[in-house]
């Protein structure tokens, strides 16, 4: 897991994010500021609602930017027009993994088909080249070839989710980022993704894990940084925010994860951190 | 008071639909203030099992052999109006999504209401002041503001907490909470357990807990029966199942979260450093 | 879908009454044995040999009148099912897309369609644009069309918000892929239900312009024009108007019933249907080879 420390990947600075419009309209994120290293993997986590997949959301232009500024390998996606953003897209150094397969995935179009339209998009290849590119990708996450011409609802959800992460990664991105990629998932396919994902994540792909849970992405991250109603409240190596957590928020959710060896941490001291929660941001 | 609440003696169900057994020779028990828990994935078997013991299966899914005991009587003689009697007061549930299975157009205080008017047959005014009381026993602060509440006013946490209260308010012997924590957030998912575990020790509930996760489970069960293609793989204690597992499935799952989970960064003295 | 429509017997009863009527439709004139407008002193004769419908009041052979109807009605039906099918589902998708100013204009001149009644409506087009019948198809054609805007735009609207165009979108898609490539497969099934009632509605409407005479003109047969000119001696000669009723009545069920088999067999609900079905099928058979099996051992 070599991290350049020249020039990050991705540049989050200053991000304001607004919903809505006139008197509804709301801050939703307030001054966001981190960055992600080429070939990093760099965990996002917040509860729902903290704003994490607006942050992602943003990155890829599905939510535009009210203030602050966005940049990826040096480009500023900030304030792009829609055929800029179109191009950008096509360019595939960006790509997205969503939550739910079942949702992410047209229920009528092979898997074959899923995965290819990236390639098919942007066009300039015949079926031989694109049908190519799929099986190598498709054996990239170990998805049997057998598999191909299936439909989404004819696979298992690991299966379906692994589908979709090929379908991201045929356009060969610097960075991946995927929205809760196991939460729907079940133990047997969820260890199979996280797996994969851990094999990526030593390869050159930067990868950028928005989860609402620490302990399920704690044995992939590098880094970890913690979002709560909108704002970055805490940043740095997994190990140190796990063992070590200042902010409240991040105490709490260390000490909510379920983990085998041992039960929650007590009530009173949860309930105390809400307290402080409530009084501080 | 009788010895166990639920006998599940070698349950059988039939999926017509595909043709296969859902669920084959499941059997375990349950006393008051006992807490067990299924560990299974999506077509172990373990929802199939929930909704037979409710008497809510689905069409063409069909009991073909074992039985299920619910305080002493046998379900499978049970007419559906028998079934209506005693779910609630008898056995009752909890499920994952809790905003769909409340009225989005009735405040969930008084859908509260409506379910105690129904099966204690308080008159309103007792039935609103037990649902207060209610609400305070779910952990749910302001209740009076609460009480008022639509569904879409209200988190994922609070909406299950409200159901959680539906399901003990007519005072039943068992309640299945069937991936009750799954659609919550980590840290409103720690609060929920804490509420079950609450609730078992005060008023000498049976807790059946179904869930993937097997640390959800490990929190709150005294044993653990896991379920893998409708069979029972595994069964015992907690500290058995956990520290000395027989089959391979339960390994992968514990394997699952020493590799990816908080058990690798987590030690007693870590812990403490982290209160500090 | 298809594996599971051709096990629905209806599907079968459905598209071999349509069929005929269609293969009437296309070659209803050829197949007329007499002369339709030819008159004979055999008047409001009963079924015979000669004349196997009988004769209506001026001596014309029956069959040859219903035969020779049969263009004008059924393929006025066809292409008022596609004026309707190209005038609705245009909008309809187009409105998802080119903004809330388009969709708000389609949005109220379907409404306004809407709120037309029919033969009033055509009755005024045909005023303004010529008694023909392709002006009346048009404008009964347009009135239709709300409800493939309707079912075109649903279709649209709810794969347009769905993950899954998301993510193609994030790959780079244009408005105009998706919609070839998500929405348009998606929207078919319920298009081909409407093309259904739409035809049948349609020949409802052209039988009832044409007993109105618009359109077109007595002594053209059409199956409505046999009815308006015969119906007045249903007294002494039942059979001249029974059979245009009874052929109108037949394809309007049978374009029913298509659109019902289709709708049952798109959808899990269908599934659910063939599998009780056949689960019905197995309890009696297994009753019977019990029931024998213990008559056997008693008797």
């Amino acid at each position: 897991m070599s991290a350049d420390t020249s020039a990050p990947l991705l540049d989050v600075d200053g991000l304001d994010v607004f919903y809505g419009r006139g008197a509804r309209r709301k801050q939703v994120i307030h001054s966001a500021t981190f960055s992600v290293a080429p070939g990093e993997v760099v965990g996002l986590i917040g509860e729902t609602g903290s704003g994490k997949s607006t942050i992602a959301r943003t990155i890829v232009g599905l939510v535009p930017a009210a203030a602050g500024r966005v940049s990826v390998g040096g480009r500023d996606l900030t304030g792009l027009s829609s055929s800029a953003w179109r191009g950008f897209r096509r360019s595939g150094t960006v790509q997205y993994v969503f939550q739910d397969p079942l949702r992410s995935l047209d229920p009528d179009l092979t898997l074959h088909d899923s995965v290819a339209e990236p390639l098919l998009i942007t066009g300039g290849r015949n079926r031989t080249q694109v049908t190519e590119r799929v099986l190598a990708q498709f054996a990239r996450v170990n998805l049997d070839e057998s598999l191909l011409r299936r439909l989404p609802g004819q696979v298992s959800g690991g299966q379906r989710q692994r589908a979709a992460i090929a379908r991201a990664l045929i356009t060969e991105p610097r960075l991946l980022i995927v929205d809760e990629p196991v939460s729907a998932l079940d133990s047997a396919n969820r260890v199979q993704v996280l797996e994969l994902l851990r094999e990526l994540a030593g390869g050159d792909v930067a990868l950028l894990f928005i989860s609402h849970d620490l302990g399920s992405v704690a044995g992939i991250t590098d880094r970890v940084i913690v979002l709560y109603r909108g704002r970055v409240v805490e940043a740095g190596p997994t190990s140190d925010v796990i063992n070590h957590p200042v902010h409240p928020y991040t105490q709490l959710l260390v000490g909510s994860a379920p983990t085998l060896t041992r039960a929650g941490a007590d009530r009173e001291w949860r309930d105390s951190l809400r307290a402080q929660l409530g009084a501080a941001v | 008071m009788p010895e166990t609440v639920l006998t599940v003696d070698e349950l059988t169900v039939h999926n017509h639909f595909t043709d296969v057994p859902a669920v084959t020779g499941v059997s375990f028990a349950v006393g008051p203030g006992q807490v067990i828990g299924i560990v299974g994935e999506s077509g172990s078997g373990k929802t199939i099992t929930c909704r037979a013991l409710l008497g809510l299966l689905p069409e063409l899914f069909e009991i073909t052999a074992g039985s299920i005991r619910l305080l002493g009587r046998d379900t499978a003689l049970l007419t559906e109006k028998e079934w209506t009697a005693l779910r609630g007061s008898s056995i009752s549930a909890v499920f994952q999504d809790p905003a769909s299975y409340l009225n989005p157009s009735i405040p969930v205080g008084r859908q509260l209401e409506e379910v105690l008017r129904i099966k204690t047959g308080l008159p309103r005014k007792a039935a609103r002041a037990r649902a207060l009381d209610l609400l305070t026993a779910v952990h749910i602060r302001d209740a009076e503001y609460v009480y008022q509440q639509f569904p879409h006013e209200l988190s994922g946490g609070m909406l299950q907490r409200i159901l959680i209260a539906i399901a003990i308010a007519p005072e039943p012997a068992i309640l299945i909470a069937d991936e009750a924590t799954t659609a919550l957030d980590v840290t409103v998912q720690a609060e929920i357990i804490d509420l079950l575990a609450d609730l078992t020790r005060r008023l000498g509930l049976a807790l059946i807990v179904v869930s993937h996760d097997l640390a959800v489970v490990a929190q709150l069960c005294q044993r653990i029966i896991v379920l893998r293609g409708g069979t029972v793989v595994e069964q015992g204690t907690v500290e058995q199942v956990l520290f000395s597992p027989q089959h391979e499935y339960t390994r992968l799952l514990i394997d699952e979260h020493h590799r990816f989970g908080l058990d690798r960064f987590l030690t007693a003295s870590d812990r403490a450093e982290a209160r500090a | 879908m298809l594996p599971r429509l051709i096990r629905l017997p209806a599907f079968w009863v459905a598209s071999g009454i349509l069929l005929l009527i269609l293969f009437l439709g296309v070659f209803g004139h050829a197949l007329a044995p007499l002369d339709p407008l030819k008159g004979s002193p055999a008047v409001l004769a009963s079924p015979s040999a000669a004349h196997p419908f009988g004769t209506d009041y001026l001596g014309r052979d029956v069959l040859s009148r219903v035969l020779a109807g049969a263009p004008v009605s059924v393929l006025g039906a066809v292409e008022v099912a596609g004026i309707a099918l190209v005038c609705g589902t245009v909008p309809g998708l187009l409105s998802v897309y080119l903004g809330r100013a388009f969709e708000w204009l389609t949005l109220r001149i379907i409404d306004t369609l809407i709120a037309l009644p029919f033969l009033v409506f055509a009755v005024a087009m045909t005023a303004l644009l010529g008694n023909g019948i392709s002006q009346a198809m048009l404008s009964v054609g347009l009135l239709l069309a709300p409800v493939f805007y309707r079912v075109s735009r649903a279709a649209a609207l709810q794969v347009s918000s769905s993950q899954y165009v998301e993510a193609a979108t994030l790959a780079g898609a244009s408005a105009a892929w998706v919609l070839r490539r998500h929405i348009l497969p998606k929207v078919l099934a319920p298009l081909g239900i409407a093309a259904a009632g739409a035809a049948g509605t349609g020949l409802v409407i052209v039988a009832s312009l044409t007993f109105l005479g618009i359109g077109v003109q007595p002594p053209a047969p059409t199956w409505g024009g046999l009815l308006a000119s015969d119906l007045g001696y249903l007294d002494y000669q039942p059979y001249a108007p029974a059979f245009p009723i009874a052929l109108i009545v037949l394809t309007v069920v049978a374009l029913n019933l298509l659109a019902d088999v289709l709708r049952d067999a798109s959808g899990q609900s269908g599934q659910v249907l063939l599998k009780k079905r056949a689960l019905r099928k197995a309890a009696k058979k297994k009753r019977r080879v019990l029931a024998i099996t213990r008559a056997v051992q008693e008797g």
